[in-house]
């Protein structure tokens, strides 16, 4: 009986010319915004790693160079861009792509693409994720608005449920019709997906990418259902049409345009962030003045002064039989590096308050479940972005203590600072090699998520097993 | 007053109305029997300016309905069979809205008036229309029809779905109102209330009439027979 | 006529619960936006307070030790030596240019948040390398933000749509219409009245609003007409469409259909489709090359000989080597302001296609904007506000113009040997902002045009469908 519903929904939905136009146009234009977002994502990948590699040349080629010098120099890292981001590409041009690795002071990262975007770029870019997650579902509501107000008005449903049919068959049936129309489309999207990705292979290589694509497959797939469900249980229990219409498409703006902006602006007010400046100032700070506000700068340079004197069994340093300022620099950078610590893991700690704050309105909006999890899925969000900035930090903390160590060891003395390293030696240095997070990583940090999304698939499941929906509700 | 010439209308190969010849009287109540399909709406339709005829003419009072539908309006009044009125109005500015569409402002006693006069309770006339049954509404689709003091009224199914009483008051309503001189078209199933109010009684077919007959050349039951056997 | 249906359909718009629902939903909606755009400001604004602060503390701090330095000359302490030498001074006193929109971008935050506002004013600085980079989370500029403007370019059409989906469909539906057009009135009355009517509410309403707007944040009236007559434009606009799609004499759920269509491309689909051929257009470049080669430039500047430099800095700058000391013994004192004139007119050289790109990008999108309404509509508020790009790039060319001032004092005292003193100090120039440059006219232009022609498509269409309208 369901399989005759359902093919009895398809073609009453195939042969409305306005539905067969709009799932035409929808499918159009996520083959198109699937394709050009991954010639998008080709050319950003490119910049990177080109961007990476010139920053890596002029590394290896800094000549013979004094550490410290080296150091000062520095170099660049860049975030790579994840393989799906061509279908979300989330986060990415908002968050800066760049940071600059030096010794004495950590840098953010900079250079976020939106930042030169006009307020155009606000109203959102042509990706599959948009599509996938605000017109697909527009699309649901369209067909299912009215899906019993035909059989009504035209007595049929009538004839269906003399027939014999139960009324719960029959919701479920056009439920089911409705979803596997947007399968359809979602069908699309991972044929195209999964070619795209094979034509790449050193990118889509391991298992993780596949898992990617098959999790947020299944994401949409869920979230489809939960519309589905909703807008077909809606239409049972609405009569008129337009009312019908008008209530699904105010749940559509709440839940897509004007709730998830309310929360990220409340999550805002509940915990605003610093400005830069102050942060700096701050961090500036806590390096002079010690993490207490009572221990100076000079005062643990003379105590470390003290206690390697004391190691060494010398008076001074000049007499030390290592380079006491390659020592004194790496203290300083241990020192730094708490203070970066704490105020990072401050700031970390407010952004993830903020981000957990949207996560919990999950569960009184399904969609920001979906974008959250898209995000997360596509390895474009708030969490990988943290993830990177730690992994660099850490790159460049391994780097600048193996600099100062050979500034220490390396064979020069106390205030020669004209010693060189021979340029090879640098060029043997690793190099930054970012593996982003595993998807059980990022599913982890999305758990209320999950949770949300289960909770309403259940929920929609639970409402339509009601007592309620007998005939004369139908009819 | 209510005269129609050779009128036709088509819609491609379908003739919904044939070669029609009607003239009714001030004072005159005309009832259009016939099925479903018949072609009794159009006709009204073409009266009332709603479709254009294929050929031939409409005129209200002397006015030709196609080249002046505004004009032709000023002489007409229309109750469907179903009148739908404005849910969150009462009765009193419903027909207070409508009467100053079609130019006429009355005092609130004078509406009063109107709205008591086709028989609607006094206790409901300040209720929001959105709680009156279909008789009522009915009630107030008459006061809204008298007040714009039309010398033509048509009537589509008036009595489809009112009680006895409801279509008996109908009845002596109608009567009043052609007593006033106006000229009433009515499309009507109901041959027992045709034959009732009806001055003459026409019987289509096919958009064609086939039959006019005066109502008092027959009692209820013949005016059936002969209804059944033409159509 | 007209003022029989006006009062009537009021009355019953007064009546129903679906509209004071929407009455509350907006004004709610537009207060909540007002609030948290306001605490949005206060948060910004405190942040700019403070650095200009700590600007007026360092000049307060280091104004007595120039008084110092000029009253006694050559018997001044030496550790205020280093407040005398030019680049140290111009090091010592940290100045900043800030990026401080008015209050009415409380109501518009367009790309404020997404900027650094700040841009230390030093000898080497580079306005397309700046030193700090705001922090943000990235989820939240991605959300967007819930001010004023998004009521007013968002919500306000799905009121207009809401309002009217039905205007002349529902009396249709009902049975109404045909009773309507026997007293006398034609639909395309009702309809252009009901429109007309639901119009000036909604005009009434963002009047409001936007005036409750202007009041709380204590914004410069004198935007103030430009808002209103802009929402007044967009409401046409969307009325206008609510009006055609009614003359189509379709069902209610059709009309809703077909306008929320609209919504999402005029507000969704068209916006996405003009940034994507604006960024294939003119993609934002990537800057790590610029960096790269910047940093390399300035290096090997450096490392050049004194009279490699020299020669270089004649042809870089002939102004100021004219003006230097014959005959020239200590260059190796002046080495390094010549070194910075040269390497700034390269990398100057260098960054110009990326100051270019923003303003190609604005040109393109200006061009387009008649193929993208809501972007003209968003320009208004936005630019009026001062946080659109084109404003921050007035910032960012007036504090080039800052940079370029304060090198040129700089270099000039320090090439020709002289030390800072309360004079020179009081001349090291501090940040003006740039006049703001709303695009009101322009955009308010492309509106009306676009209100226009589809209300000549509306009047079309009602004529061509007169049996139903």
């Amino acid at each position: 009986m369901l399989v005759q519903i359902i093919q009895n929904e398809w073609r009453i939905a195939w042969r409305e010319r306005q539905l067969s136009v709009l799932w035409i146009i929808i499918g159009g234009l996520l083959l198109f915004a699937t394709f050009s977002g991954w010639q998008n994502f080709q050319r950003i990948h490119h910049e990177r790693a080109e961007a990476a590699q010139l920053m890596r040349q002029k590394w290896e080629n800094q000549g013979d160079q004094n550490p410290h010098s080296s150091a000062h120099y520095g170099t660049y890292v860049y975030k790579p861009v994840s393989i799906l981001h061509f279908l979300d590409p989330g986060i990415d041009k908002f968050a800066g792509v760049s940071l600059r690795l030096e010794g004495h002071v950590q840098h953010g990262l900079a250079f976020a693409a939106a930042s030169e975007q006009s307020s155009l770029s606000r109203f959102g870019d042509l990706h599959t994720g948009l599509i996938l997650q605000v017109l697909v579902p527009l699309l649901l509501i369209f067909v299912a608005f009215n899906s019993f107000q035909r059989e009504r008005s035209s007595g049929a449903l009538r004839l269906m449920l003399a027939q014999g049919t139960a009324p719960r068959s029959l919701l479920w049936g056009k439920i089911l019709a409705v979803w596997s129309m947007a399968l359809a489309l979602l069908l699309l999207v991972l044929v195209l997906s999964g070619v795209l990705a094979l034509s790449q292979p050193q990118l889509s290589q391991g298992t993780d990418v596949w898992l990617r694509l098959l999790g947020l497959t299944t994401l949409y797939a869920l979230y489809y259902f939960l519309i589905s469900a909703m807008a077909v249980q809606l239409a049972a229990a609405i009569r008129q049409p337009a009312l019908s219409l008008l209530s699904l498409l105010s749940i559509w703006v709440l839940s897509t345009v004007i709730l998830p902006k309310v929360v990220a602006a409340s999550a805002e007010q509940q915990k605003p962030l610093l400005g830069v400046m102050q942060f700096n100032e701050q961090m500036h700070e806590e390096r002079e003045k010690g993490l207490n506000g009572h221990d100076p700068e000079d005062a643990r340079s003379k105590r470390f002064e003290r206690k390697i004197l004391a190691k060494y069994g010398v008076d001074d340093p000049s007499k030390l039989p290592i380079n006491y300022d390659g020592l004194l620099m790496q203290e300083d950078e241990y020192y730094g590096n708490a203070v970066w610590d704490k105020h990072f893991g401050l700031l970390n700690r407010d952004l993830r308050q903020q981000a957990q704050y949207t996560a919990w309105s999950s569960f009184v909006n399904p969609f920001q479940a979906l974008r959250n999890l898209s995000l997360s899925l596509a390895n474009a969000d708030l969490y990988q972005h943290l993830h990177f900035q730690k992994a660099a930090e850490m790159y460049r903390r391994t780097l600048i203590r193996t600099l100062n160590e050979k500034m220490a060891y390396g064979g020069s003395k106390t205030g020669d600072w004209d010693w060189t390293v021979p340029e090879a030696w640098f060029s043997e240095l690793e190099d930054f090699n970012y593996q982003a997070p595993a998807m059980a990583w990022s599913l982890q940090q999305r758990t209320l998520e999950l949770v949300a999304i289960a909770a309403w698939a259940l929920l929609l499941i639970l409402l339509l097993w009601m007592p309620w929906w007998k005939a004369e509700r139908l009819l | 007053m209510i005269v129609a010439h050779n009128l036709s209308k088509n819609y491609g190969e379908h003739h919904a109305l044939n070669n029609l010849n009607l003239n009714i009287a001030p004072g005159e109540i005309f009832c259009l029997l016939g099925q479903n399909g018949a072609g009794k709406t159009t006709t009204i339709n073409c009266f009332l300016g709603f479709t254009a005829p294929s050929a031939g003419k409409a005129e209200i009072n002397g006015i030709d309905v196609a080249s002046d539908p505004q004009g032709s309006k000023r002489h007409l009044a229309y109750l469907p069979e179903v009148v739908m009125l404005y849910p969150k109005l009462s009765g009193l500015e419903n027909l207070d809205y409508f009467s100053r569409l079609a130019g006429f402002r009355y005092s609130k006693n004078q509406l009063q008036e109107f709205l008591l006069k086709a028989g609607l309770p006094g206790d409901s006339i300040n209720r929001y229309v959105g709680t009156y049954s279909k008789g009522m509404r009915q009630k107030v689709g008459i006061a809204i029809a008298t007040a714009k003091q039309a010398k033509a009224l048509f009537l589509d199914e008036p009595t489809s779905g009112l009680d006895p009483k409801a279509s008996n008051d109908f009845s002596i309503l109608l009567k009043t109102l052609a007593q006033e001189g106006v000229a009433i078209l009515m499309a009507t199933h109901d041959i027992f209330r045709a034959k009732d109010v009806a001055t003459r009684v026409g019987i289509m077919r096919e958009g064609q009439l086939v039959a006019t007959h005066a109502a008092t050349e027959f009692s209820a039951t013949e005016l059936e027979k002969i209804y059944l056997e033409t159509v | 006529m007209i003022t029989t249906i006006l009062q009537y359909e009021l009355k019953q718009l007064l009546r129903k619960r679906v509209g004071w629902a929407l009455f509350l939903f907006i004004l709610l909606g537009g207060g909540y936006a007002i609030a948290y755009g306001w605490l949005n400001y206060q948060h910004y604004r405190t942040q700019i307070d403070e650095v200009q602060q700590k600007q007026a503390e360092t000049y307060a701090e280091l104004a007595p030790k120039y008084d110092t330095l000029t009253q006694l000359g050559d018997q001044a302490p030496e550790r205020l030596n280093s407040f005398g030498d030019p680049i140290m001074a111009d090091w010592w006193y940290r100045r900043y240019s800030t990026w401080l929109p008015g209050s009415l971008s409380a109501l518009a935050v367009g790309q404020r948040d997404q900027q650094t506002p700040y841009h230390r004013i030093q000898l080497y600085r580079n306005v397309n390398l700046p030193e700090l980079e705001e922090i943000n989370n990235p989820e939240q500029l991605l959300a967007g933000n819930f001010d004023l403007s998004f009521v007013l370019v968002y919500l306000l059409p799905l009121l207009v749509i809401v309002l009217g989906f039905n205007a002349l469909s529902q009396d249709r539906e009902e049975g109404i219409l045909s009773l309507l057009k026997v007293q006398g009135l034609t639909p395309k009355q009702l309809l252009f009245t009901r429109v007309g009517l639901q119009f000036g509410l909604l005009w009434g309403l963002s009047i409001l609003i936007c005036s409750i707007g202007f009041g709380v944040v204590a914004a410069d009236w004198a935007h103030w007409p430009a808002w209103v007559l802009g929402c007044g434009a967009w409401l046409i606009l969307w009325a206008g469409l609510v009006a055609w799609v009614n003359t189509w004499g379709r069902s209610s759920a059709f009309n809703a259909t077909v306008l929320a269509g609209f919504w999402i491309v005029l507000l969704i689909l068209l916006p996405a489709l003009t940034n994507f051929w604006v960024d294939r257009t003119y993609p934002v470049l990537p800057r790590s090359e610029f960096m790269a080669t910047a940093r390399d430039i300035s290096s090997q500047e450096w490392d050049r000989p004194v009279a490699a430099i020299l020669a270089d800095f004649q042809k870089t700058r002939p102004d100021l080597y004219a003006k230097l000391p014959q005959p020239l013994r200590d260059t190796q004192a002046i080495k390094v302001f010549m070194y910075n004139e040269n390497s700034m007119a390269k990398v100057e050289q260098l960054g110009a296609p990326l100051m270019r790109t923003g303003s190609q990008r604005l040109g393109l999108e200006n061009r387009l904007k008649y193929l993208n309404p809501a972007y003209a509509f968003n320009a208004i508020l936005t630019t009026s506000a001062g946080t659109e790009l084109s404003n921050f790039i007035d910032w960012q060319n007036a504090t080039k113009e800052t940079l370029k001032q304060n090198r040129e004092l700089v270099t000039q005292i320090g090439l020709a040997g002289k030390t800072f003193k309360k004079a020179e100090f009081e001349r090291l120039p501090t940040f003006k902002a740039p006049p703001l440059k709303a695009q009101v006219g322009g955009n308010l232009l492309c509106l009306g045009v676009l209100a226009g022609l589809l209300w000549l498509l509306v009047w079309w269409s009602a004529q061509r469908n007169a049996a139903e309208v």
